[in-house]
């Protein structure tokens, strides 16, 4: 029942929820509190704090089944779910975050793919591979979870999968702290970054498995201990920043540690409500941390700001406890009971050991790959993502051989030939792509009448195109590498297949990064410079 | 039962009827758009408003001359510029002067509240400030998509078409010169083409300071066409042109000729301190070294 109205509670949330998205994607990043000097505001603290809950689900089904401890099993499966939905709502922020949403393909690390550069170098790349990867190996976990109710022989997949995931988390939140880590930012400078992100993530996403198992109905005793494990070790950190960078937040160690310590004194403990508010307290203390981290100087909220508190609230409700409804209805009591430690002899080692093989390679072509196309790139910022991709290989090969087992040949190669169809299609999108020229009219630019006669053709090519393309038409790369993807070639079947009214389109209008040159060159003198160009390409060998 | 259920329901609809009235009412942001207007005076007041914001400056500290970049050793090239603080009283006319040569647009009122200015250069307590153009730049690091990308010459550029506006760059730029566009300046009718070799920007890109690169392109291409090796001479960015008291100096690092190179000669340079350790390609001079 309580299931049932704090999933209308989630669904009622996601009504303002909706109000707030639209005011911000019209207004853009203005609509929310920026002030002068800063640039990254309520979004990217509400995206670091959903992550960070996100991998409680993680900590407690994955990391505690690989580390054998036996009670993770009463409340694995809910934190599971916990944690897709969390994942769900954090990848909403950074989208929302960005000045022009809809190019974030552009982050995809495609290696010049479709005249496109992705800067590996970038630590926002990094986190756009890792949280992809971690959101698919999560579905996948929970895939072999709930498979392993109905045919208890995927039960063995199980743990590999779990050894996957669990350097994984720990990566994906290194590579968010080093989002803040890597910059000149003097507050967001230090080293233990990453252990910090990681401490705090644990503490909030503890305090959360603690309130949903509450609902449940079940008392994990060690959650309360982890708690007041977690908040000396956070206030250790907090120490530290004090001492290293003069940063102090009273109500964040009150919330984050004083009130945990209630947890001491066994009368307060015994009453499930007072434990949920202390929960509440700690995940309230840790939002509020990241705001402070995100923004030090403090800008006044907007109605949008608060708006995000509706959104990630609603968005996770109405997606964790919509699931636990479903799965519920689906699976009755059978998910508590389920044991995790039967066939532990099925387990196929060698295997496993051949998805890793593999996952390793195919990581390695990648980079490979990518070195090849930008040869630009230091290879060293290849690592951050390639532990990602390993595990997003091999995890998806474990899936893969898991339902090789128990499903029908034929469901299996039509589930696989629909997931390679939906990618295609997206791969598909990516490369066709939106506009990357201006879109200013034609009209604007040509503010002077060309005169319709002709400067010599070979020099209006050394001035205007040359200096990409190359006077002899074999482009100047060391220029064209420095700043645009290399274009195509020059060649005759190129240019008998384009055709003269095509490519004097291109040249007056602009075409991906080629620049649109009407009211620089005259109809006239574009036909002309492609007859100039069929010439070089004819001379060229 | 039933009837809570109805007296639910009544209150769900009721709410989301007054949520939907809420969203539907009439906001002054989308209020049709304003007629676009090239008047500079407009552009002079918003300058003396954003001049009238107290910015600190920072401390300036002493720094080696700028020399070829680490990235491009082979290149004979390095744009830069060099403000004499000794001259310079700070009057703003390189503001105007940038302005109308690359097409900034105005702010709407709310920014302008915030004091969030377009202005590529920036009073701070007097001096002007613009983007260093650093051979080190943090930005171009950060950037996700390579539209903040280091050029040979010298230049940190931007490519208004890459960028994705995810303000990486600006958090990470300690000078705080990078500006953003929150306002859709088309739409709201504020930005004009004064310039049309510069493109309007459109709303959600990162923009600032050039070092007026569409007229080192045009001389750039010139001398190509004339078959000659190009320094970079006579070349003047649109500050250091309408500098009255020619306190902006613009020229090649690398050419000891050029006019920048003569007129750092015997002088102090400094820079913010900010960016002290990220080789910046504009400097600020005060007194003898």
């Amino acid at each position: 029942m309580i299931l049932r109205v704090l999933f209308i509670v989630g669904l009622l949330l996601c009504v303002p929820s909706v109000f707030v998205l639209d005011h911000a994607l019209t207004l853009g990043p203005a609509s929310w509190a920026l002030d002068q000097k800063t640039f990254w505001g309520t979004p990217i603290a509400n995206f670091v704090f959903w992550i960070g809950l996100a991998h409680a689900g993680t900590f407690f089904s994955a990391m505690l089944l690989v580390l054998n401890v036996k009670w993770q099993k009463r409340i694995s499966f809910p934190a599971e779910i916990s944690t897709i939905a969390a994942l769900f709502v954090a990848a909403i922020f950074p989208l929302i975050h960005l000045g022009i949403p809809q190019r974030f393909y552009f982050m995809f690390p495609m290696g010049l793919f479709r005249h496109l550069y992705v800067n590996m170098e970038s630590p926002l790349v990094w986190d756009f591979v890792a949280i992809l990867v971690y959101l698919c190996l999560s579905i996948f976990f929970l895939l072999i979870h709930g498979g392993s109710l109905r045919f208890p022989s995927l039960v063995a997949f199980r743990r590999p999968l779990a050894w996957v995931l669990f350097p994984l988390v720990l990566w994906v939140h290194t590579i968010v702290s080093l989002d803040f880590a890597i910059t000149l930012v003097p507050t967001w400078q230090g080293a233990y970054f990453p252990i910090y992100f990681i401490m705090g993530a644990l503490f909030s996403g503890i305090a959360l498995v603690l309130i949903l198992s509450e609902l449940e109905g079940r008392r994990l005793r060690r959650l309360e201990d982890l708690l007041i494990a977690f908040s000396w070790g956070l206030l250790a950190f907090w120490i530290w920043e004090f001492m290293t960078k003069g940063i102090w937040c009273s109500e964040i160690l009150f919330f984050g540690f004083l009130i945990p310590q209630l947890l001491w004194v066994r009368p307060l403990r015994a009453i499930p409500t007072i434990r949920v508010v202390i929960a509440m307290s700690v995940i309230f203390a840790l939002w509020w941390e990241r705001i402070k981290l995100v923004m030090p100087s403090a800008p006044e909220w907007t109605l949008v700001d608060y708006g995000w508190i509706a959104l990630g609230l609603g968005g996770f409700m109405a997606i964790y406890f919509g699931l636990r409804l479903v799965t519920k209805r689906v699976f009755s009591d059978r998910i508590d009971t389920v044991s995790t430690g039967v066939s532990e002899e099925s387990f196929p080692k060698k295997r496993i050991a051949l998805y890793w093989g593999i996952g390793f390679s195919a990581a390695l072509l990648f980079v490979a790959w990518f070195m090849v196309r930008v040869p630009t790139v230091p290879g060293v910022r290849m690592v951050p993502v390639f532990f990602p991709l390993m595990a997003l290989v091999t995890g998806f090969l474990i899936v893969v051989d898991a339902f090789s087992r128990v499903l029908n040949r034929r469901v299996l190669f039509g589930l696989l030939g629909g997931i390679g169809v939906i990618l295609g299609m997206f791969a598909g999108l990516i490369y066709q792509g939106g506009k990357t020229i201006f879109d200013e009219s034609p009209a604007i630019i040509a503010t002077e009448k060309m005169p319709e006669s002709s400067r010599p053709v070979d020099v209006i090519w050394k001035s205007r195109c040359a200096s990409c393309h190359g006077e002899e038409g074999h482009l100047n790369r060391k220029f064209v590498h420095e700043f645009y993807p290399l274009p195509r070639e020059i060649s005759v079947s190129r240019f008998d297949s384009l055709g003269v009214d095509s490519l004097s389109k291109v040249i007056l209008d602009g075409r991906a990064f080629m620049g649109a040159y009407r009211g620089r060159i005259s109809e006239l003198e574009a036909r002309s410079l492609i007859e100039y160009m069929r010439s070089l390409a004819k001379e060229a060998p | 039962m039933d009837q809570s259920r109805r007296d639910f329901l009544k209150v769900a609809s009721l709410v989301l009827g007054g949520l939907a009235l809420w969203g539907c009412r009439r906001d002054k942001n989308f209020s049709p758009a304003p007629k676009a207007s090239s008047d500079i005076s407009l552009w002079k007041f918003e300058i003396k408003q954003a001049m009238r914001r107290n910015i600190p400056l920072g401390d300036l500290v002493p720094i080696k001359i700028p020399g070829p970049l680490p990235k491009f050793p082979k290149e004979i090239n390095r744009f830069g510029m060099a403000i004499d603080l000794d001259i310079c009283n700070g009057c703003g006319e390189c503001i105007l002067a940038c302005v109308l040569e690359n097409n900034i647009s105005r702010v709407n009122d709310r920014e302008a509240q915030k004091g969030r200015f377009m202005h590529w250069i920036e009073m701070r307590e007097g001096v002007p400030v613009m983007c260093s153009h650093c051979g080190d730049a943090p930005c171009e690091k950060v950037c996700p998509t390579g539209a903040a990308v280091a050029s040979p010459d010298g230049m940190s550029a931007m490519i208004y078409p890459r960028c994705i506006g995810s303000r990486y760059c600006g958090a990470n730029c300690p000078s705080k010169t990078r500006k953003f566009n929150y306002t859709d300046a088309r739409a709201e009718g504020l930005s004009a083409k004064f310039n049309p070799e510069v493109p309007l920007r459109n709303r959600g890109v990162m923009e600032k300071c050039s070092l007026c690169v569409q007229r080192l392109q045009n001389d750039r291409l010139l001398a190509k066409t004339l078959g000659k090796e190009w320094r970079g001479m006579g070349v003047q960015s649109a500050c250091a042109m309408a500098c009255p008291k020619k306190a902006i100096v613009f020229g090649n690092w690398l050419d000891s000729e050029s006019p920048l190179s003569q007129a750092v000669r015997g002088r102090g340079i400094y820079t913010l301190k900010s960016i002290q350790g990220l080789d910046p390609s504009v400097v600020y001079l005060v007194g003898r070294a």
